[in-house]
């Protein structure tokens, strides 16, 4: 995984992508208390609904799937036996 | 000008040739390109309604039957092919060009065939056709792994193939017609062909051919790969099973199931192949809810993912050409040397993201909006849920992976300029559908009164995907993403490849055991009484014995004796 090993991009553009990328999420994140005319479900009543499903989405797929890879995950040549 | 000729006809005409153009790579590299041109040709030479019929054995067949949803899969097929036979004319001796693209070629015109078929027959005969042609496109890699991949691939699809025939030989019997329409899913015929679609489709535990071939395919054969069978499939649910409801929860367990395994997924191709089973489960979520917006998103999301994850297969595939290597724990650092294929990748990875201006944006919003306006309020969350996946393992993990990450230490250069262009035009189309939705939404089977870019879909779209990606962001600067490992991990293909060799091989064993007991059993039983019979026939036995005349004699008297007492008493 990329923390053990050094990242081929050099750090500060890294830094600077993080910063842009972030303060766009808090430019969409306000968006949301200016309203959204169109709601049909009623989570969409939530506020930040789409934020808060994004990032808590993603992360309960990522730590779900870790906890996959312990119960399928098996050497390269498991099936060369076959 | 009309045209009357069946479109898989153009491609097998001109895979014919292929073969005699081995020697002159230059004309076969024409040759090969006019062939999906003429083809395109032909399918906007033929007129809405248009049926060709034949008559066999008291029934009648129909090779070809254009209507809106054919013609829409028909030219995607040709754009598809198009691409691809691009992609692959760098094709050199060593890689087997001859094979790949014969066949090739006969797989695009098997693909065409199926779509515009008005019967089971026809339907049946390019069903199986598409599964021998293309199983060549994974074979000529040569690797033991693609052989035996290929060899279980064929063996899903005959069995698909005879599963659809025994449905239509059922269906042949109850109504008396073998056309190919709308079924309910109402009978024995009805599910057969259902069966047999949905493991073309790759449903849920019928899915693993393709997450065990694709990925063992050649470069530019699993671009072809991706591009047709599991469209033909699309466009059968389509046709015959609009508006099941079951649809709608088997789509929605297809685009969830797979984003976990994607996710610890080290090959790349094999990421995308568990990407492509995760979008065809928002086609058959669309297929299922059955209205004509959302069937019209079915179809345009299967016209858009031919594109986007072509782009992308043909972006790995370029990687694999010029590195020999797909895992992402060999990758990495490869913007520094292939900034053009990158660039290319990146724009397949916004457009498989559904980013707004991008193709799927215009058409997975109309699956996700027709959930809601059917109140489908519990499978919508969920189609949500398997969005924001697509952005991690397609939108994030397949270019940071390949180009970014940590730096492999691989020097390389860009792939074939064929390679490049083909790419190209598949990135061109992508954004040209996202910024003019209307050329695609007017191809469509149904009249589309539907508008994508509205101010909440864009804001919510948006918001969506950039919190699912500062949730990647955050878990990596957390340092508790997961790492890229070389592994396999098992899926539902691991029933055959090892639990039922192992139960084979156990209940080999069992019988090997009973049979050997049964034989000594019985063994047994012969000796003891050969040895009986010896015993009592024998040089020494009682029977073979020599008595005296006079103890015979003596018997006899007392037996006689004996027959007498008893009839006088």
């Amino acid at each position: 995984m990329s923390e053990h090993k050094p990242n081929s991009v050099p750090q500060p553009w890294w830094g600077r992508i993080l910063v842009a990328f972030f303060t766009l999420c808090g430019i969409v994140l306000a968006m949301d208390f200016f309203g959204r005319p169109e709601k049909h479900h009623p989570l969409e009543e939530w506020p930040v609904m789409y934020p808060f499903f994004g990032f808590f989405g993603i992360a309960l797929l990522i730590i779900a799937a870790k906890g996959l890879r312990r119960v399928v995950m098996r050497s390269e040549d498991y099936y060369d036996a076959e | 000008m009309p045209s009357s000729v069946p479109p898989f006809l153009v491609f097998f005409v001109g895979a014919l040739l292929v073969p005699f153009l081995r020697d002159a790579p230059r004309l076969r590299a024409v040759w090969l390109v006019l062939i999906p041109v003429v083809g395109a040709l032909n399918v906007w030479g033929l007129q809405e309604g248009f049926e060709l019929q034949v008559q066999l054995l008291g029934y009648t067949l129909t090779p070809v039957r254009a209507d809106r949803l054919s013609l829409l899969f028909g030219y995607l097929f040709h754009l598809g092919a198009f691409i691809a036979i691009i992609y692959s004319l760098h094709l050199k001796k060593g890689d087997s060009p001859t094979v790949q693209h014969t066949s090739a070629v006969v797989y695009a015109g098997s693909a065409l065939g199926a779509v515009f078929a008005g019967d089971f027959i026809t339907l049946f005969l390019f069903w199986e056709l598409l599964a021998i042609s293309s199983v060549f496109l994974i074979w000529t890699r040569r690797t033991p792994a693609a052989i035996s991949a290929g060899m279980r691939y064929l063996l899903v699809h005959v069995v698909s193939g005879v599963t659809l025939l025994a449905g239509a030989m059922v269906h042949a019997h109850q109504t008396g017609s073998l056309d190919f329409g709308p079924m309910g899913l109402e009978g024995l015929a009805a599910w057969l062909v259902f069966l047999a679609v949905g493991v073309k489709a790759a449903f849920p535990l019928a899915h693993s051919w393709l997450i065990d071939a694709y990925p063992e395919g050649t470069p530019t054969g699993t671009v072809f790969l991706s591009a047709f069978t599991t469209k033909v499939a699309v466009y059968a649910l389509a046709r015959g099973f609009a508006g099941e409801e079951v649809l709608i929860y088997i789509g929605a367990f297809m685009a969830c199931f797979p984003i976990f395994y994607a996710v610890i997924e080290n090959d790349l191709r094999r990421t995308l192949s568990y990407s492509m089973m995760n979008q065809i489960g928002f086609m058959v979520c669309g297929i299922g809810i059955g209205t004509t917006l959302a069937v019209n998103g079915a179809v345009a999301h299967a016209f858009n993912d031919v594109l986007f994850k072509g782009l992308l297969f043909m972006s790995m595939g370029a990687v694999m050409y010029m590195t020999g290597k797909t895992k992402a724990s060999e990758l990495g650092g490869l913007y520094k040397t292939m900034p053009v294929t990158m660039i290319l990748c990146v724009v397949g990875a916004l457009s498989i993201s559904a980013v707004p201006l991008f193709n799927a944006f215009v058409s997975k919003s109309m699956i996700m909006s027709a959930l809601l306006y059917e109140h489908h309020y519990w499978i919508w969350p969920v189609m949500l849920f398997a969005s924001a996946g697509v952005v991690e393992h397609a939108g994030i993990k397949i270019p940071y992976f390949a180009f970014f990450a940590h730096d492999s230490g691989i020097r390389t250069r860009e792939p074939p300029r064929n390679m490049l262009v083909a790419m190209g035009i598949g990135a061109f189309l992508c954004i040209l559908i996202g910024v003019q939705p209307q050329l695609l939404y007017n191809l469509l089977p149904g009249e589309v009164d539907y508008h994508a870019y509205s101010y909440t879909h864009i804001l919510t779209q948006i918001q969506l995907l950039c919190f699912a990606i500062a949730a990647v962001a955050a878990f990596h600067l957390w340092k508790i993403y997961p790492a890229e490992i070389p592994s396999v991990n098992l899926d539902v293909d691991w029933v055959y490849r090892r639990a039922a060799v192992k139960v084979t091989g156990f209940v080999g064993s069992m019988v090997g055991a009973a049979d050997g007991a049964l034989r000594t059993a019985f063994l047994g039983v012969v000796r003891r009484t050969m040895r009986g019979a010896f015993r009592a026939s024998g040089p020494r036995g009682v029977l073979a014995r020599t008595w005296p005349a006079g103890s015979m004699v003596l018997w006899v008297s007392i037996l006689l004796s004996a027959f007498l007492l008893f009839q006088l008493f």
